[in-house]
């Protein structure tokens, strides 16, 4: 009978244990996600910003050859 | 291309934000089922299946809540993804652009975009024209060093003739330099060294410098012996100095200038107390020797025999 109980609790702790590492996994892999994630954009933004002077001087250049 | 686009907008529009409703709408209904279970359990019945069932839940919650972040990281990336496909596809087709404006402007619009060119040329050249003229500056100011030079050789020259000048006027000068400082010195040191040969040729000072000689303590280094009186030194001149003298017994003073005399064993004429007589004498001491004790022999009130001693000068 107190084996049973012992085994019960024991078999409670794990459960718990297994849900509180599987979060933590989840957790970690969100943090990981958030890094790269804000790399990449920070990537396209650089790119956005190159492509606006880019045309921004196409604007220039078409604009001086219709003057 | 239109595909692509279409699939961002759609990733953008419909399918993350669809994706990030499901996982709010399964955030909620996983709080209803968190308080059933709470209630059911509080409330009583069967226990145990009470908290199967919970586990069941949270296990299904879990797994539901991972797949649900997995599709729109998913999601998020391919639309990322898309994004910076379509952007590079954007780079390259304004660098194309770029280059047919470049071509433009080489075959037509030349002379528009030449003005600027021209002028920086004719600035060009004004810039060669100084370099050249500094040029030309640079070896008379190499010969101007070399003069330089040649100048700083007579300069010296000439200060050296102006060096001499002025140690011919202060070699005029220097021998009473010499005549001041001789006093100072001899009064300054304290080691008593000797006099100092660039003594003037006038008449000596005896005045000022024996005050000195008395007035200085001797110090505890001296290696000259110490002056024996002031009465004497004063106006006497000094003593000659006492090489080798030590063995000699100093002149006859005066009497009154001494001590009276110790007791002493001699006897003589000259109001000096008698010799003892024999029988005054102590008896001999036990015979260990074979010869007697020698007389007393005649001593001078000093401590010493006359007749070891030389005559004395005589009075001049």
């Amino acid at each position: 009978m107190g084996k049973t109980n012992i085994q019960k609790d024991w078999e409670e702790r794990e459960f718990i244990e297994d849900i509180s590492i599987n979060v933590q996994k989840i957790i970690e892999f969100l943090n990981k996600f958030e890094l790269s994630t804000r790399n990449k954009l920070s990537n396209v933004n650089e790119k956005l910003t190159v492509l606006e002077r880019q045309v921004d001087y196409l604007e220039s250049a078409f604009k001086t050859v219709s003057e | 291309m239109s595909n692509e686009g279409l699939d961002i907008n759609v990733y953008s529009q419909t399918t993350i934000p669809a994706a990030l409703a499901e996982l709010m709408d399964n955030h909620s209904k996983m709080e209803q089922i968190s308080n059933y279970c709470k209630s059911a359990y509080v409330s009583g019945g069967d226990t145990a299946q009470i908290y199967e069932q919970t586990q069941g839940y949270a296990k299904n919650a879990l797994l539901n809540v991972a797949y649900h972040i997995q599709t729109i990281g998913t999601h998020i990336t391919t639309l990322l993804q898309l994004q910076s496909n379509e952007i590079e596809k954007i780079s390259i087709e304004i660098a194309t652009l770029t280059q047919r404006v470049n071509m433009i402007h080489d075959s037509t619009g030349t002379q528009a975009f030449n003005t600027p060119d021209s002028t920086k040329s004719y600035r060009s050249t004004l810039k060669e024209k100084k370099i050249e003229v500094d040029s030309a500056k640079a070896p008379t100011k190499f010969v101007r060093k070399q003069v330089n030079y040649s100048m700083g050789d007579s300069a010296q020259l000439n200060h050296s003739n102006s060096s001499a000048n002025l140690n011919g006027s202060t070699g005029g000068l220097a021998p009473p330099v010499n005549s001041n400082s001789s006093t100072p010195t001899y009064q300054s040191s304290p080691s008593y060294s000797p006099q100092p040969t660039g003594v003037p040729k006038g008449p000596p000072a005896p005045i000022s410098a024996p005050p000195q000689r008395t007035s200085a303590p001797p110090p505890p280094s001296l290696s000259v012996p110490p002056i024996p009186s002031q009465r004497t030194s004063v106006h006497a001149p000094p003593p000659p100095p006492p090489s080798g003298g030590f063995d000699l017994p100093p002149p006859p003073p005066m009497m009154g200038d001494f001590p009276p005399p110790p007791p002493s064993f001699g006897g003589g004429g000259n109001g000096l107390p008698p010799p003892p007589s024999i029988g005054d004498l102590p008896p001999p001491p036990p015979s260990s020797f074979d010869f007697p004790p020698p007389p007393a022999r005649p001593v001078s009130q000093y401590g010493y025999d006359f007749h070891d001693l030389p005559p004395p000068p005589p009075p001049q």
